[in-house]
């Protein structure tokens, strides 16, 4: 049988998803609360992406404290269309607000957010003392 | 009036043309929403990570309105949470006859394709004048 090697990239995407919902970030509210994001942990920051097509750069408030990562903002209904009658609507419109646990120290004045195609990057520098460290083995 | 807008989605289409297997990865389903009014219907795609230039909208030969988005948003290797997956995007929506198919516009702004396809003008009401 021939197996693609995107099966098994697949599989280990699968993986690692599965791990993530075990580490600590998974302590984001929910996974279908809007807006979806992903957390990548790099060996000098944490990086956090969401997904925020549609909106405005401005319409978007993003606040750290006490180790949670918290985005708050309202989607608002599309004024191009005003007037005109929905017959599918798969996106939803209000107030939303997403936490994100972060369990690693970072410089939180040194946190930059960058909005790009409808998805906003959130760079958190990590602290010196939660940078991995390599340890030198002295010879005898 | 819904019938008219029939939707024909796809989820994954990595094999159906040659196109697509150049773009290379899984192609998802955006979210949409579709609004009509007596001269027009608006489709509302979610595309987030897709740039200008990326997305190609075509009317096929059996008439569906056919749109693609390719993500310029790169994927690291370290993820610890993944509530999205990154890649490219396909729908597509099949258009009856009141649409001019020629007259279709688009504007991508943050992620979000908002494709235009007015009704022809013989279809579109018309306001008759009562004289006194």
């Amino acid at each position: 049988m021939y197996w693609n090697v995107d099966v098994w990239r697949e599989m280990d995407r699968m993986r690692k998803e599965m791990d993530g919902l075990f580490s600590n970030y998974g302590r984001a509210t929910g996974a279908t609360t809007y807006p979806l994001v992903n957390v990548y942990d790099g060996k000098e920051n944490i990086v956090v992406t969401a997904e925020l097509p549609g909106m405005s750069r401005d319409k978007v408030h993003i606040t750290f404290a006490d180790g949670t990562l918290t985005l708050t903002g309202k989607r608002e209904p599309l004024a191009s269309v005003k007037g005109m009658t929905a017959v599918r609507q798969e996106r939803s419109t209000g107030e939303f607000e997403k936490t994100v646990r972060i369990p690693t120290k970072v410089e939180q004045e040194k946190i930059s957010a960058l909005f790009e195609n409808g998805i906003m990057t959130i760079t958190l520098p990590k602290s010196e003392e939660a940078k991995p460290k390599t340890i030198t083995i002295e010879a005898k | 009036m819904t019938t008219d807008l029939e939707k024909r989605e796809q989820q994954e289409v990595g094999t159906t043309t040659a196109e697509q297997i150049q773009n290379s990865g899984p192609a998802y389903s955006p979210d949409v929403d579709i609004y009509i009014s007596d001269d027009a219907a608006v489709f509302a795609v979610e595309m987030p990570g897709v740039g200008k230039g990326a997305v190609t909208i075509q009317v096929d030969e059996t008439d569906s309105l056919v749109i693609r988005g390719r993500t310029s948003h790169t994927e690291a290797d370290n993820a610890v949470l993944r509530q999205f997956n990154i890649g490219n995007y396909y729908r597509a929506f099949q258009l009856s006859d009141e649409y001019d198919k020629e007259k279709i516009t688009a504007k991508l702004e943050n992620g979000l394709l908002q494709v235009t396809v007015p009704k022809r003008e013989e279809v579109k009401p018309k306001r008759i004048e009562i004289k006194a």
